[in-house]
Order: structure tokens, then C-alpha cells, then sequence
């Protein structure tokens, strides 16, 4: 006799209880919002504050054709080029001619371009996914003067004051279902943010969204890159075998989005120690390739690429081509441009983190606001949880 | 974004939201992990909480109990990853191993029913292990799926059926 109820009761009855940790991240997360009921301050507007499998990784390419507007720049006139996609961030001072600046580049989990069935299977429906959150973040300093670049990956789960809201996680001030102060979250709140809480005033702001970072990798010809054994993520559907391979658009979407990584070592599935660092890193390499194919695809008539740019990309409402000329020049003089993770250590057991006491924190952080002008030497670097490297090729 | 009707916020009780979470916090993590992994219902278990508790206006205690309520939340967010928890069913049947690695060994019967699981609906799925895994009664499937009990019936025959021509394969 067949029970088939029986044996479905015995499949994974072995599922162990719920750590310590994600029991108390889940406790403290539940305790703060009951907290928040009986505080005066307006509670937010707040729905499933995020999607676990959907904290994308993107904004990457961006700085890839921010590059490559810059070509055209050089050779075009450029005032009539202007962005398709702008979102106000507010007043700013402008920085003057060939002084530093300061970009914000967000890569977006919006659902928002969804339509067809195709795509509602792909990504999610918005009706489940509404809003946008800010998955990627990553400050890029340009010196026009120095042509020296540097890229610093700010972890989405840093965990800043956010007034009106008190304590949260930076990408919760890019969240549009969140209101704080009577003020929503979004590319004007996170740029506050960023000021207040890392003291680095940001002068302009390029933000992606999947479909964006499909079509900028598709039309620079893919990225090439190499793991050393077959990985997968069972979330963003990242398939790849072992060895040199291209990337397109969609999977190089997978690849920067994946915090899922397993990889098949000995005959079994290995997964990856689970963290958002790893997948920095691997967003830097994908920024890195893209800028150097962007350079590379520039020719005698760049101007298609400032065109892909503004079909993409949001910028903020004081960009101009001339900004993507700085970028560009600084890019393509400084082919050593440095990529890193802001130093964090972990603040709460629900994997939130502040930033590292070490003072070099302070420093890349000084380099970034225009305060300091080199780097300082960086502490040897944390290779912790990326079990499977990926190496350009 | 379970179907139930708004109703106006209840009154603030802490004391009541810490003892909802104490008391349904495991098995709505073990309910998940069975389905999803143990790493994915760490992020989704914490989102089952933080999405009751921003519609507990939404809650009708006169449809049942808060236990049933949590799993159908949980239901709604596990749907979202349909595809990948049917891919991990089908990577079981073909490979005989758990690749969330929660079976170390699978029996042969084991593998049978994860092979059945890859290739039902997902609306059936749901159905079939609220019964079987979540220990929901019929009407209380019924309610936080917001479907009739008959349907829910059906659902889960279907399901059972196919777990039994799997089984009935295999021997």
C-alpha cells in the first residue's frame, strides 16, 4: 500500500530549525516595528520592505557608457545631446570646470518597465514588486586634474540614521514605498543620506534598471569571464560552466545579481558563503570589463553610445555630456582606475553593517568627499566568502 | 497580499505582536526552508513577519486563526519563487540527492514524491503541502488562498494523484 501522504511528510523533515542568527534578525527587525507603533513619529508606508532573491546588482555599466558618451564628446559637439530619463535630486553646487566630481551610480530593482507575460515570468510582476529599491550603490570619484578614478561599492546593508525614520539600511532611503519626515525615499533622499551620514557630497546621480543593464552589456558586445568550476545561482538563474565564456546581457544581469552562488566541487553543490560582499566584487569586475569595452567599441562615430546612455539610464537633473566628458577622460588616462568595497564590519546579527573603526574607513571616505587626495594603503583585503572567484578573460 | 479584506487597523499591542512571533517565527521558517532552502528562508521567514505586521489592519480574527494567516503570506512570497523551488524538485528526481541539502540520502520513494512536486502547478503545490507540511484543514486553505473548498479539494486530489502514479512508477 502506497501512502504517498507519508512519504511526502518524510521529504526534507530534516529542515533544521532557524539559526540563532536569522532568528534574532527577524526578531529585531519584527521588534522594531512594533517599536515604531507606539513612537510618535509617523510610521512608513511600509509594504514587504524587500524581495530577498531580488536584490539585483547593476549600476555597473553605467560608468561603462558614461565612458563612452564621453567619446563622443571629444569629438562631437555635445550640447544638444541631452538625457532622455532625469530625476531631481534637488539643488546642488555645481563642482567648477576641472574640479573632482562625485557620481552615484544605483543600480534599481523596478519592476516598473514590466508589460509582457515574457517579462512578468523573468523578473516579477510589479503587482508583487512594486516600488524600487536601490541594489547596487556604488560612489565614483573622478579628478579631471589627476585623471585618477576611483569606484567605492557601498553595501546596501550599512546601516545609517535616516531623519524621520531613525535607524535603517542605506538602500531603504532609495526605497519610493518608504516616507520619512514626510519625505520619500529616492535618488534625492539616498544623495541626503550619503552626505549626512558618509559626509560625501554627491554631484550627480545615473541610475539603471535590469532592462537598462541588459541592453548596455548586449550592445557592448557582452563581457568575458571565467570561474573556475561550474557555478550556478538557483535564484537568478546563473548557469555557467567552468572556463572563458561571454556574457550577454542576460546573463551578465545574473551574474552581477547573484548572492546565491553554488559551485560543483567533489560532485555536490557547494554553496557560497551567503554575502553581499562577493557579489560587490564581482559587480567590480563586471564595471571594469564594460568600461574597458566601451572604450575599446568607441570609433570614429561614438555618437550611438551616447544615445544607448540616455535611452538606459536616469541621470539627475544638473547632468550633462559635459559630465560624462569628465568621467570619460578620467577613465580612459587612468586604465589602473581602483575598485573597492567601503570597510565595513557587522553591526547586527541580521546581517546589517557599520562602517569599520579602522581609520583607513575614514580616509577612503575623505578621498571620496575631495578631503584627502590619495588613498591610503588599504588594509590587506578580506578575500571572506567568495569561494568562487570569477577572473576576467 | 493575501485576499483578505481590509478592515481598520487594530489597537497597538506589543506584548501581543512579540508573542505572535515567538510562538509562529520556527515553523514558518521550517515551512519555507522545506520548500526553499534554509538561506532563503532566512530572508523570507523575516519578510512574513514584516508583512503581517504592515497588514495586520488586514487580519480578520473572525476568519480564523493568525497561524493559517502567516503561512498564506508565506504562500504568496514562496509563489514569487515558483519556478526556481520546482527547478530544485527536478534537479532532486534527476539527480537523487537534495540539492538544498536537506535530505542527505533520499529514499527511492522520496525521490518519486520530489519528482511529482517538479511537475505539479503551483497552485496545486501550495495546496498540497499546506495540507500536508503546514497542517492546514481544507478551510482554512480555502481562506487564505481565498478560494472555494471545493476547489481546494480538487487541488489537492490532483496533487495526490500525481504523487501516486509517481510512486506506483517507481515500483
Amino acid at each position: 500500500m502506497i501512502d504517498e501522504l507519508e512519504t511526502l511528510r518524510g521529504v526534507r523533515d530534516g529542515a533544521p530549525s532557524p539559526s540563532e542568527a536569522a532568528r534574532a534578525g527577524a526578531r529585531a527587525a519584527w521588534d522594531g516595528g512594533t517599536a515604531a507603533l507606539v513612537t510618535p513619529r509617523p510610521l512608513p508606508r511600509q509594504r514587504a520592505v524587500r524581495h530577498f532573491a531580488a536584490r539585483s546588482a547593476i549600476a555597473l555599466a553605467v560608468a561603462a557608457a558614461v565612458v563612452a558618451a564621453g567619446l563622443i564628446v571629444t569629438r562631437h559637439r555635445i550640447d544638444s545631446v541631452k538625457p532622455t530619463h532625469v530625476v531631481a535630486i534637488g539643488p546642488r553646487a555645481e563642482p567648477a570646470a576641472g574640479r573632482p566630481e562625485t557620481f552615484l551610480l544605483v543600480g534599481t530593482d523596478s519592476r516598473a518597465f514590466v508589460q509582457t507575460p515574457a517579462q512578468k515570468e523573468e523578473f516579477g510582476d510589479p503587482a508583487d514588486e512594486p516600488g524600487q529599491r536601490s541594489d547596487t550603490m556604488v560612489l565614483l570619484r573622478v579628478d579631471p586634474g589627476s585623471h585618477r578614478v576611483l569606484a567605492v561599492s557601498l553595501p546596501r546593508d550599512l546601516l545609517v540614521d535616516i531623519p524621520g525614520c531613525g535607524s535603517m539600511k542605506l538602500d531603504a532611503a532609495f526605497n519610493d514605498d518608504l516616507v520619512c519626515g514626510g519625505v520619500h525615499g529616492g535618488a534625492a533622499l539616498l544623495t541626503d543620506i550619503v552626505a549626512t551620514e558618509l559626509h560625501v557630497p554627491v554631484d550627480h546621480v545615473v541610475e539603471i534598471g535590469f532592462t537598462g543593464f541588459q541592453s548596455l552589456v548586449d550592445d557592448l558586445g557582452g563581457i568575458r569571464v571565467s570561474f573556475g568550476v561550474h557555478v550556478r545561482d538557483m535564484y537568478t538563474g546563473l548557469d555557467l560552466e567552468p572556463g572563458c565564456q561571454t556574457l550577454n546581457g542576460t546573463q551578465a544581469l545574473s551574474f552581477v545579481r547573484s548572492r546565491h552562488l553554488q559551485g560543483f566541487v567533489d560532485s555536490k553543490w557547494l554553496p557560497e558563503p551567503g554575502s553581499d560582499l562577493a557579489r560587490m566584487v564581482r559587480e567590480q569586475l563586471a564595471l571594469r570589463l564594460l568600461a574597458n569595452a566601451a572604450i575599446a567599441r568607441a570609433g570614429d562615430d561614438p555618437a550611438p553610445l551616447l544615445h544607448l546612455l540616455f535611452d538606459n539610464v536616469t541621470v539627475d537633473d544638473h547632468f550633462t555630456a559635459q559630465d560624462a566628458l569628465v568621467l570619460f577622460d578620467a577613465l580612459r588616462n587612468d586604465h589602473e582606475a581602483t575598485t573597492m568595497t567601503l570597510p565595513v564590519v557587522p553591526a547586527n546579527e541580521d546581517g546589517s553593517v557599520s562602517l569599520s573603526p579602522d581609520p583607513t574607513t575614514a580616509s577612503v571616505l575623505d578621498v571620496l568627499a575631495g578631503r584627502r587626495a590619495t588613498l591610503p594603503t588599504l588594509p590587506p583585503g578580506s578575500a571572506t566568502g567568495i569561494a568562487y572567484p570569477a577572473t576576467a578573460c | 497580499m493575501t485576499r483578505l479584506e481590509a478592515t481598520p487597523p487594530r489597537t497597538a499591542e506589543p506584548d501581543e505582536f512579540t508573542a505572535v512571533f515567538e510562538q509562529h517565527f520556527d515553523a514558518i521558517h521550517r515551512y519555507v526552508a522545506r520548500r526553499l532552502g534554509t538561506e532563503a528562508a532566512d530572508d523570507l521567514a523575516a519578510q512574513v513577519f514584516a508583512e503581517a505586521f504592515a497588514n495586520r489592519g488586514k487580519y480578520r480574527s473572525e476568519r480564523g486563526e493568525i497561524r493559517p494567516w502567516l503561512f498564506g503570506i508565506a504562500t504568496n512570497l514562496i509563489r514569487r519563487h515558483h519556478r526556481r523551488e520546482q527547478a530544485a524538485w527536478r534537479a532532486y528526481a534527476k539527480h537523487g540527492a537534495d540539492p538544498l541539502g536537506i535530505d542527505a540520502q533520499p529514499r527511492l520513494d522520496e525521490v518519486a514524491v520530489a519528482k511529482a512536486l517538479g511537475t505539479l502547478h503551483a497552485r496545486d503545490r501550495d495546496a498540497l503541502l499546506l495540507f500536508v507540511w503546514a497542517d492546514l484543514t481544507y478551510e482554512e486553505i480555502g481562506a487564505v488562498l481565498d478560494i472555494p473548498v471545493g476547489t481546494v479539494r480538487s487541488r489537492i486530489n490532483r496533487a495526490r494523484t500525481r504523487l501516486r502514479s509517481e510512486l506506483e512508477t517507481m515500483r
